[in-house]
């Protein structure tokens, strides 16, 4: 079709082909929509039936929206950089308008809304790359089911926390890996890029699947190019750079960005919110013994086993395949989810960048799905569309289809096993979300959808509640206060402050004016102080470093006038006026 | 020309010589750049600066953030379109694909009269191996018009050629010793003798692809007759001999095998390529020809071409050639090229009303962003470099009072996403068209960059210091030429 000297300019898409990729994006939103549906009604039930059910942390994402629009001071650089932004810049347009939807704010339902849609978004993805590695429509649809419907995945596509963010553009990015080592299209490894700079910016721990990435593409590409090595090496540094230059893009911009608004290149580790902060708060992250880093791994092992039991068969079964088939362009996909796997147990082994918590280990579920995948599926699997479009004829891959060995009613037997063994893998994955031991937050809202009688109000108070904060805010707003008159920091007080129906009266770290006010309340115009007990936590109050044993005795900031102590507890000061 | 004219050979040449250089002037002098500013330009630039520095004087903080307002306005616009044609990078071009064997396939009696012009001024080196180029062409010899214009007072050039021997299809075109020397003079001049149907320019270091004439015959004869120009995609042969020439190299690359495809197809004015541009004859000469007073006449075509209703596309054919490899001459290009865009912005927008007309309102915008734009952000460039490094060095109130969060957002969001889109494309494009051997180039662009904006800074600094030299020289061509017709 074209000279031989333009090798760049690629024929344009054929019309079966698109109507092919049409075809294919229609069932991905089908798919979409089904589990959307679904999670939704899910994420509906955990804002407004039982906040037990939801993550402290994705309430507070929802609280640092609130703060960015309706605070005392509305900037963007309230956003904070101990977490990454995405899951709060996602909820802006539905905190915007609260005033339509209040319970958007106030039972965080942007965030359970928007945990439905990520995951929903994951399934998709997940449906359309086990298409892309060949398995049939039948085994597709159920190991999809399993991954849907996974106890966990269930759990975060409606607590507002962060992992279906992390989920879903960890999917799109394996996603991409695969196509781009199928076809070699540079558009694929430029979606790569992008998808690795969108995890960063949603979490953190996607790092390790972008060192993997790199990893990946320098071996494929130097693996598949012809020519002397030196040649060799500059297309696969070009190929490395297209992959890595986004992320790299984000992480030093992000870096940066916290850098200008708060002189921390990385606040999420030097914050006196950040993760030490937090581990040294919790008693955590001393020097481990040899006998305690055993226990973290024994504990890491148990977690993942018991929420996949299937995992070590798994992989064996997807090597095994690879190995036989040398498919090796096979291995992107689990590579990618396995990085962040791996990082995680280190993470919980080590103690010393977060505190140990099954929610780490969510990234298992999928790359125990796209392992079975792999090893069902017949390899180098493309629709026509997508062969259409890989017009880069020397430097597409060919991966040879070859049947696999036994014939098919092997195959059929090998499906219907894996699908039984990933149904297991959902009953015990309910076991163990259900089980307060494995996952302390929110296993007794668990129990409680099945039978509400089986929680104790001891076991309702130790799990997330709106309830005694919300008591604190209405009381504070009973007040009537002008804007900015009551110093609270919002670390702790989160949900205080975004159950107001005016935010603007209090004053919190992220206002510019925080700092002098703190220093000097009376002299600010501050009239009240709110001050949590310093236990736990508690002890990253602003109020609480700045003024120790404030929360006993207000440390000479003013007179007690009320103590709330029906979840965490609240000391409310009243700052002598001057003048 | 016809042989029955019956006025003498010298009165004829003073006559092509002063219609070569005054043509357009004299039929449309609004779209001829031999007045740099109209009247009401003049006065909108005099009351814009007025205003600019009264309010710098009298209110710095409101004029400082309205210039800066501003300032992101025009660049978050170059980011959109930037975004734009970024997604072409990873999409197959739009471009006319003819085959091979389509081009082969017609009939050397069908194929109509070409004219190929190639405007050489003292470059004696090159001549013989721009005509053994030519002679690579995959077209009938009877059918070609090869019009060589040499300055009638270049005599080492004249030597060469009589040296090369050239055979009968190639006609020595000699131009009579005028200011301006430009090339868009000498092609104006040629396209009076012309007999081609169509015809094409190349530069005497240009190696064009053997089948290019062909292809773009096909492609002119598959169409419905709206397409009045094929621009050829230009590549370098000497990528690798330095620095220099690599990130020039890599400049193109993205250039013709992406952007120009982009803009092409997307119903705004193509900026046309100073060479392997065919045309009609017939447009070429209804739209008035090159001008010979603007420095970047190819450019100031495509968008005369396109106000006048006619189709530019990109022909998948390329020619090769040689890449400036050295940093003066290189800086003097680019500056005459930065030079040549700021005249075809301000010739366009003398009547911005009538071109948004003409235009549409896409065309309108894209024209406005990818040549006024384009060279007012280049010149912007190292100013808002050195502000980011200043205010990320040391935080001064004065930047912080006139970037308020709306202003600064978008700002910095533009700037950080341009630069990095902008960077990354050389990646991009290394890997879609094979070159690894750029990578240095690639890695390095941000110098190159830097050497741009030198450039453009350049241009503007001759367009402040010694506007009135080109009115000076159309005045003092006036009398030369007009004398002896008097």
């Amino acid at each position: 079709m074209s000279v031989g000297a333009v090798h760049a300019i690629q024929p344009p898409l054929s019309r079966a082909g698109s109507r092919t990729r049409r075809a294919g994006l229609s069932t991905g939103w089908t798919c979409f929509a089904a589990c959307l549906a679904v999670y939704l009604g899910a994420a509906a039930f955990a804002s407004f039936v039982d906040p037990g059910l939801l993550g402290s942390d994705g309430v507070s994402r929802v609280a640092i929206a609130n703060r960015i629009l309706f605070s005392e001071d509305p900037h963007l650089g309230a956003i904070g950089f101990v977490w990454s932004p995405i899951p709060v810049l996602a909820l802006l347009p539905m905190v915007a308008l609260k005033g339509v939807f209040p319970a958007f704010v106030s039972s965080a339902f942007a965030g359970t809304i928007l945990s439905a849609v990520f995951m929903a978004g994951s399934v998709a993805q997940m449906a359309g790359l086990l298409a892309e590695i060949g398995v049939r429509p039948w085994p597709r649809w159920l190991l999809t089911a399993t991954f849907a419907l996974h106890p966990l995945i269930l759990l975060y596509a409606m607590n507002a926390m962060s992992e279906s963010g992390l989920i879903f553009f960890l999917m799109l990015v394996t996603r991409s890996v695969n196509r781009w080592l199928r076809s070699g299209e540079t558009g694929a490894l430029v979606a790569t890029g992008f998808y690795l700079a969108l995890a960063y910016l949603t979490r953190y721990e996607t790092a390790a699947a972008a060192l993997a990435v790199a990893a990946l593409v320098a071996l494929a590409s130097f693996a598949s190019q012809p020519g002397p090595p030196r040649e060799r090496l500059r297309g696969a540094a070009v190929h490395v750079l297209i992959a890595i230059v986004p992320f790299a893009v984000a992480f030093w911009g992000w870096a940066l960005a916290s850098w200008l608004l708060t002189g921390q290149l990385f606040d999420q580790f030097s914050s006196s919110y950040g993760n030490s902060q937090q581990i040294s708060a919790l008693g955590l992250g001393g020097q481990l013994g040899p006998a305690q880093l055993l226990a973290n791994a024994r504990l890491s092992a148990v977690w993942m086993l018991s929420l996949e039991p299937v995992l070590p068969l798994a992989l064996v079964a997807g090597l095994v395949v690879i190995v036989r088939r040398r498919d090796w362009r096979a291995l992107g996909a689990p590579v990618v989810l396995g990085a962040v796997v791996t990082f995680m147990t280190y993470a919980t082994i080590d103690e010393k960048i977060a505190p140990a918590q099954i929610r780490y280990f969510i990234v298992v579920i999928p790359l125990v799905v796209v392992a079975v995948g792999t090893a069902l599926g017949r390899g180098g699997g493309m629709t026509s569309a997508e062969g259409s479009r890989r017009a880069e004829g020397s430097r597409a891959r060919e991966v040879p289809r070859r049947r696999r060995r036994g014939g098919p009613r092997l195959g059929w037997v090998a499906t219907a096993a894996a699908v039984l063994a990933m149904t297991g893998s959902v009953a015990s994955g309910l076991l163990t979300v259900a089980s307060p031991a494995d996952n302390g937050g929110t296993a007794y809202a668990v129990r409680a959808i099945v039978d509400a009688r089986a929680i104790t109000p001891s076991e309702r108070a130790a799990e997330f509640q709106f309830g005694p904060d919300r008591a604190v805010s209405r009381y504070v707003d009973s007040l009537h206060l002008p804007p900015g008159s009551i110093l609270v920091d919002d670390f702790i007080g989160f949900i205080v402050v975004m159950s107001s129906d005016d935010p603007a009266q209090y004053i919190i770290p992220s206002d510019r004016e925080f700092q002098q006010a703190l220093a000097s309340p009376a002299v600010w115009g501050v009239r009240y102080v709110l001050i949590p007990q310093p236990v736990g936590l508690g002890k990253l109050d602003a109020v609480n470093r700045a003024y120790p044993g404030a929360y006993a005795d207000g440390a000479g900031i003013g007179q007690l006038v009320k103590t709330f102590s029906g979840g965490y507890h609240w000391r409310l000061y009243r700052v002598p006026q001057t003048g | 020309m016809s042989p029955s004219n019956p006025a003498p050979v010298a009165v004829r040449e003073e006559d092509a010589l002063y219609q070569s250089i005054h043509g357009l002037r004299l039929r449309r002098p609004d779209l001829s750049a031999s007045r740099v500013l109209t009247n009401p330009q003049r006065a909108a630039t005099l009351i814009l600066a007025a205003v600019l520095v009264a309010g710098l004087v009298l209110a710095p903080l409101v004029a400082g953030l309205i210039l800066a307002a501003s300032v992101t306005v025009l660049y978050a616009a170059m980011l959109l379109r930037n975004v734009a044609m970024f997604r072409h990078l990873t999409r197959p071009a739009v471009t006319v694909q003819i085959s091979d064997s389509e081009a082969r396939a017609i009939p050397d009696s069908a194929l109509p009269t070409y004219t190929l012009m190639v405007a050489a001024y003292h470059e004696p080196e090159v001549i013989a191996a721009t005509l053994a180029a030519l002679d690579r062409l995959d077209y009938p010899r009877d059918r070609l018009d090869v019009k060589l214009l040499l300055e009638a007072d270049d005599q080492a050039t004249r030597e060469a050629v009589r040296a090369a021997r050239p055979g009968s299809h190639v006609e020595v075109v000699l131009v009579p010793p005028a200011e301006p020397r430009t090339k868009p003079k000498a092609l104006n001049f040629g396209l009076r003798l012309a007999r081609g149907e169509y015809v094409t320019i190349y530069d005497a270091e240009d190696r064009p692809e053997p089948l290019q004439l062909r292809r773009a015959v096909a492609a002119f004869a598959a169409d419905d007759g709206r397409l009045a120009c094929l621009q050829a995609r230009l590549s370098y042969h000497n990528p690798t001999q330095n620095l220099l020439t690599s990130w020039f190299a890599l400049e193109y690359l993205t250039w013709f095998t992406f952007t120009l495809p982009a803009v092409a197809g997307g119903r705004t004015p193509v900026p046309l390529g100073g060479t392997s541009m065919h045309i009609r004859r017939d447009v070429l000469e209804e739209v008035g020809a090159w001008d010979p007073f603007n420095v970047t006449e190819d450019c100031d075509l495509g968008v005369r071409l396109y106000r006048m209703g006619h189709r530019t596309a990109v022909l998948d054919s390329v020619t090769d050639e040689e890449a400036n490899s050295d940093a003066i001459n290189w800086l003097k290009q680019r500056s005459r090229w930065v030079k040549g865009y700021a005249q075809t912005w301000l010739v366009h927008m003398r009547n911005p009303l009538r071109l948004w007309r003409e235009l549409g309102t896409r065309g309108f915008v894209g024209f406005n962003l990818s040549v006024g734009g384009a060279t007012l952000t280049s010149v912007l460039n190292p100013a808002l470099w050195i502000l980011t490094a200043v205010w990320f060095l040391a935080k001064p109130t004065a930047v912080q009072s006139v970037f308020p969060d709306w202003v600064y957002y978008p700002s910095m969001l533009s700037m950080i996403v341009g630069n990095v889109l902008a960077y990354y494309s050389g990646f991009i494009t290394l890997d879609r068209t094979g070159r690894s051997e750029l990578l240095k180039a690639a890695l390095l662009m941000p110098v190159y960059w830097g050497l741009m904006s030198f450039g453009a800074l350049r241009a503007v600094l001759q367009l402040l210091i010694s506007p009135f030299v080109w009115e000076k020289t159309v005045h003092g061509l006036d009398q030369v030429v007009a004398e002896p017709r008097a």
